[in-house]
């Protein structure tokens, strides 16, 4: 508990000083900005997406599956985004897409990070036998074979979004398992730590302590990278037709202008590039509200402008 | 020592594991490797006794341990057995595909790595929020770009319209070969690989230093009025130095595993490429003898890395048990 | 197209000496170009600035090219007859290493090859071959009748997917003279000279007559008599092969072929506009069709394919056992919209009756009857009336199916995606189902053998163009007994169908042959074991201002020896 709180001061003390005058101007900056301008700016883009994919039955013009145009049509007044090689509206496929991709994202990488982050906590705190046995679960499953467990997989459990996500979260989190035990093993090796181990703090205390001040910034990265990765993966797995281009999402839409060639026409200006816009941007979104996070828990960022 | 005996006797017992699930997959897996053996895209009319003395040929007819136990044997003795595909030793065929994977996948984490760590650095311990802001959110915007995506706007720009690099292949297809005709083939693919990884390598980089950022160690070191510049390089650095050294070794299973996406777009003759081949085939010899690779490869990476970690972190030496 | 100075050099110097060498006897080369049913568009010779085009003996329309090269989509292995890996491109190709008795022209007639001329006996049981007495291997060696002979054998020794069952029915071929030889057929078959003979290349008996494991040879068995001979292998990258300077038969048109492995299709485009790659092998898709007809330097050589697309129906499964169910989902699909919205109208509508309308062996080719009222009404009169989730259910089950289709296969995807859309109107839901291609075999094909059955309710499928030239194939399809019917894979058991089947393959002439196929043209439209829905026409995209003499051949497309040997 105390450890915590000597680490914030003596971290902060010295840094103050190297700071470019804060003063006044930051601390109103603060209170106008509770988040900070980045974590606002994140948080609202973030916000953005989320309202899109709620509300996309009622913002999208047209239904998922709904072909109202002609195939390969340029963007006009009814199609602000032209249509795809099948006549359906690239617009309400992009609103619609949100759903997709977020859920598949943020499910994955909530089941991978989660599971993998509990796997890595209690590999890096208890050591020992624990350890020993959960590291070698995890090299067992790196070096398993992705593509056809994959087919394996969904050979046996279906391509439903639920299993899908499930899939891609039981296949990836072997990773950040490992990333997070290596950042509780250092956190593990700095003072503090040691000191509340002497101290007698509870082993469940203890693998608190390691989580929240070893891993926690290697948390929100690994979140990202999962979620990214999982937006990704939908849209790689089309790619090499091992996905379900039925279902609308970004991925897929990307996933069929390079199936019908739109790079090699100019169709790729508003078939390729809003949904890879939206795929960053969503990403980017997350990236800034763990950037703003991270300088609330950890003031030695907050501090310099 | 004892602790490195035990590491090492259990890492051979994951091993054996992973081994009999590699030959296991692959025939979970439905359908028949009968058309990559009989080969011509047709086996609709073979009559039963001949499709079964195709499947004969290779064994697969075999009750599965005994299959299992072939294969076992054949490891002891270094022989992966032929490819359903062709007959050629499975060997022969990993053994032409890994240097192009070790070139493209290697090139790419050499360069991923030092780009990823050294921006990471630069940006990350300026103390600028809005350097780290902005390159923070670049790496995550580039990282987001679909791999496919990314190499074919390349293969257009600079193959297409540009004309300055070829567009697909490790070498040029008459007269190749040379280091600087296999170089100029490298480009694009590496590129690719780097643009969508570099993210990855930032952010462990990036979270690392600012775990190291808020730790008494580093107020330590500042208060003994080590220099800033030093500081932020070798101090920083060191201490960030675990996460990384295990991200990078966590790739090296990528170096064996190939890059598929990247290798099929750029019709580039890489591992990658030959296990989604296999995969879609169902070369059950090729797809074993693939994943033994890929298996020794990373369980030998992580065993490595659980190794060396008190050499790249040596505090964590006191508490290694 | 080459882009670096020094190869350009050398391309030169190279093309100074081909023009030499090759001139004379290739003038006649509009003699090649495509009759009336086929037609090469766009080649707009007039070439245009780009980087190169006009580089070294590539002038269109002038048969000699330096270097030819060919993308195509995925290894070929050592590319000889017993390890070629695909139908289309690999056989093709191999008929530029390899010469076969007879070969088909641009119309799929059989012509004269290794064998000069031929003749039937009256029970159509015994055929007797000249053969050509100028013609060697490329080893040296000189071909003869043993070779024939030694090759018919062989192949009925040691299996070969595609041949094997094609030369079931010889019963021997003796040798009459070094240029002469009488095979006995045990049945009359019509189209013999189809496959095998103008399918099956012939192997050198000096070459593989130690070979018993002909699955697994590999480049030294690569020894043909054809217009190229195999010159070079990397695994997974190229092929490069050379022309054959004592060919016989014609002259082959390029110094050099290489084949270059490209997997994924918009790459190999890439590769052919940036000049890396003269031709590719795989269709071009028809919006691309007149991007690349804008560019001077290409040109999209298009024609009928023969390959089908269809909608495969489990007829061992309930509902679709009542033959009823089937014509109900028949007249519920459109394929007209598939063909405009799927193919943006560059494919044939199609026969009821399997057969392309322009294949060769097609006797009567019906037309699709689209009428959704008609299907409800059928539906109706089953007693499948409209659930409360607007799903008919039939004795009881709601009619709700599975619809499986390839995943790497885009145009069936979205096939598969408006045929589900036209089920749908009539209270018929069909989920479409991607899965990969051997997970969707196992399900419809299990171990590619109809003895294992089949299980599925409906699924995407397409059968290879060479199907379309053979009267017994076509039978393969539909015969309930699994040893006939060594494709009949929706399990369809009908009793006239079979009798038809047999009727043909019996069927001692021409005429009485095309009679029978007729009849079963039309019965199957009535038995429905499957729904045709399209045959994609060919388009294939190459750069003109290298070579410019592709000639298509009907259905199947220009890549291949009539393409790259030219007459005389």
């Amino acid at each position: 508990m105390t450890a915590t709180a000597d680490t914030g001061a003596a971290v902060g003390a010295p840094v103050e000083p190297m700071a470019a005058a804060p003063g006044p101007t930051a601390d109103a900056r603060r209170r106008r900005w509770p988040f900070g301008v980045v974590g606002t700016v994140g948080l609202a883009l973030f916000t953005m997406f989320v309202v899109v994919a709620v509300t996309a039955p009622l913002i999208a013009p047209f239904g998922p599956s709904e072909r109202p145009g002609t195939p390969f049509g340029r963007p006009d007044s009814t199609h602000l985004l032209g249509t795809d090689d099948v006549g359906k509206d690239l617009w309400s496929l992009l609103l619609w897409g949100a759903r997709t991709s977020l859920v598949i994202g943020l499910g994955t990488a909530v089941l991978a990070v989660g599971f993998g982050a509990v796997v890595g906590a209690v590999s890096g705190s208890r050591r020992g036998w624990t350890d020993v046995v959960l590291m070698r679960f995890v090299d067992v499953m790196l070096a398993l074979p992705f593509l056809p467990l994959l087919i394996v997989a969904s050979t046996f459990a279906g391509r439903g979004i639920t299993t899908q996500i499930v899939l891609i979260a039981a296949l990836t989190w072997a990773r950040p398992a490992r990333l997070i035990r290596s950042a509780v093993l250092e956190a593990r090796s700095r003072g503090h730590v040691e000191v509340a181990e002497g101290m007698g703090a509870t082993r469940t205390r203890l693998l608190w302590r390691h989580l929240s001040v070893g891993a926690a910034p290697l948390l929100i990265p690994l979140f990202l990278r999962a979620a990214m990765g999982a937006i990704l993966l939908e849209a790689s797995l089309a790619f090499l037709g091992l996905g379900d281009p039925t279902r609308a999402s970004w991925g897929t839409t990307l996933y069929w202008a390079n199936a019908r060639s739109a790079f090699l026409t100019d169709a790729w200006r508003w078939w390729v590039v809003p949904p890879g816009l939206a795929i960053s941007l969503l990403v980017v979104s997350l990236g800034l509200i763990g950037v703003a996070i991270e300088r609330r828990i950890n003031p030695a960022l907050a501090v310099s402008s | 020592m004892r602790g490195t005996l035990q590491r090492v006797g259990l890492t051979v017992s994951v091993l054996v594991l992973a081994v009999g699930l590699n030959f296991v997959i692959p025939r979970l897996m439905p359908g028949s490797p009968l058309r990559a053996i009989a080969g011509g895209g047709d086996v609709g009319e073979l009559t039963t006794a001949q499709r079964e003395a195709l499947l004969e040929r290779y064994g697969l007819n075999d009750p599965l341990w005994v299959q299992f136990r072939d294969y076992l044997s054949g490891i002891l003795r270094g022989d992966l057995g032929i490819a359903l595909s062709d007959g050629r030793p499975v060997t022969t065929h990993i053994g032409e595909r890994i240097w192009w994977t070790l070139l493209l996948v290697g090139s790419a984490l050499v360069i991923t790595t030092v780009l990823g760590v050294l921006l990471a650095t630069v940006l990350t311990t300026s103390r600028r929020k809005r350097a780290d802001t902005a390159g923070l959110s670049t790496s995550i915007a580039l990282d987001a770009l679909p791999p496919f995506w990314v190499g074919m706007l390349l293969i257009l720009v600079f193959g297409v319209t540009l004309g300055w690099l070829p567009t697909f292949g490790a070498q040029s297809l008459t007269g190749g070969g040379g280091v600087l005709d296999i170089a100029e083939h490298l480009v694009l693919p590496v590129a690719t690989l780097v643009i969508t990884g570099l993210g990855q390598t930032y952010l462990v980089t990036r979270s690392s230093l600012i775990g190291v950022l808020g730790s008494t160690h580093l107020a330590h070191a500042r208060a003994r009025g080590i220099p800033e510049r030093r500081l932020r390089y070798g101090h920083t650095l060191r201490a960030a130095a675990l996460p990384i050294h295990t991200l990078v070794l966590l790739e090296v299973g990528w170096l064996v595993s190939g890059a598929v996406v990247v290798e099929t777009v750029f019709a580039y003759p890489g591992l990658g490429r030959l296990v989604f081949e296999s995969v879609q085939a169902r070369d059950y010899l090729l797809l074993q003898g693939a994943f033994l690779l890929l298996t020794v490869t990373v369980i030998g990476a992580n065993l490595i890395a659980d190794l060396t970690y008190q050499f790249v972190d040596p505090r964590t030496r006191s508490s290694a048990t | 197209m080459l882009r670096r100075p020094a190869f350009r050099a050398l391309a030169l110097l190279a093309s100074a000496a081909l023009v030499v060498t090759a001139c004379g006897g290739d003038d006649d080369d509009a003699a090649d170009t495509p009759d009336t049913d086929t037609d090469t568009v766009a080649d707009d010779d007039t070439g245009g600035e780009g980087d190169g085009s006009t580089d070294a003996g590539s002038t269109g329309g002038d048969a000699a090219v330096d270097e030819l090269v060919i993308a195509i989509g995925g290894d070929e292995t050592s590319l000889n007859p017993y390890t070629y890996v695909t139908g289309y491109p690999g056989w093709n190709l191999l008929g530029l290493i390899h010469d076969s008795l007879l070969v088909l022209d641009e119309t799929n007639t059989p012509q004269p090859l290794l064998a000069t001329d031929w003749s039937t006996s009256d029970d159509g049981l015994v055929w007797t071959m000249q053969l050509r007495d100028d013609v060697t291997w490329h080893d040296g060696e000189a071909f003869d009748a043993d070779d024939v002979a030694f090759t018919f054998d062989y192949v009925a020794e040691f299996t070969h997917p595609r041949w094997t069952p094609g030369v079931a029915a010889v019963d021997g071929v003796e040798v009459l003279s070094p240029t002469e030889v009488e095979i006995t057929l045990s049945a009359a078959s019509p189209d013999f000279p189809v496959r095998p003979l103008a399918d099956m290349p012939i192997l050198a008996e000096h070459v593989w007559a130690d070979v018993d494991d002909p699955q697994n040879s590999d480049v030294d068995q690569n020894v043909g008599t054809g217009p190229y001979r195999f010159a070079d292998y990397t695994v997974d990258q190229s092929y490069t092969l050379e022309a054959n300077g004592d060919y016989a038969m014609g002259t082959p048109v390029a110094d050099t072929v290489v084949l270059a492995v490209i997997p994924e299709p918009a790459t190999a485009f890439a590769a052919l506009r940036a000049g890396e790659v003269d031709m590719v092998s795989s269709i071009v898709e028809p919006q691309l069709v007149a991007e690349f007809e804008a560019d001077g330097d290409l040109a999209v050589s298009t024609g009928p394919g023969f390959a089908s697309t269809m909608l495969n129906i489990n007829n061992e499964r309930p509902p679709f056992d009542d033959p009823d169910v089937r014509r109900a989902i028949g007249l519920a699909i459109d394929p007209v919209e598939l063909i405009d919205t799927v193919l943006l109208g560059t494919g044939t509508a199609p026969n009821p009756g399997f057969l392309h309308p322009d294949g060769p062996i097609t006797a009567a080719a019906g037309s699709h009857v689209f009428d959704p009222d008609e299907a409800a009404s059928i539906l109706d009169d089953l007693g499948a009336a409209l659930g409360d989730d607007g799903v008919r259910v039939l004795d009881g089950e709601p009619m709700r199916f599975e619809l499986l289709v390839y995943a790497d296969n885009p145009s069936r995807i979205r096939s598969a995606e408006i045929i589900s859309e036209q089920l749908d109107r009539i209270g018929i839901v069909a989920e479409v189902a991607t899965l990969d291609a051997e997970t969707v075999d196992e399900q419809i094909w299990p171990g590619f053998d109809v003895n294992n059955g089949r299980d599925y309710d409906l699924g995407m499928w397409g059968w290879s163009p060479p199907i379309q030239l053979d009267a017994g194939r076509f039978g393969a399809l539909l015969h309930s007994d699994p040893e006939i019917g060594t494709l009949n894979v929706t399990g369809l058991a009908d009793p006239d169908v079979d009798a038809l089947v047999d009727a043909v393959a019996a069927a001692s002439s021409a005429e009485e042959r095309a009679e029978f196929v007729g009849e079963l043209e039309t019965l199957l439209a009535e038995v429905r074991p499957f729904v045709m829905l399209y045959y994609q026409d060919g388009a294939y995209a190459y750069r003109s201002d290298v070579f410019d003499g592709w000639v298509y051949q009907n259905g199947q497309g220009p890549l291949g020896k009539l393409s790259l040997v030219a007459a005389g």
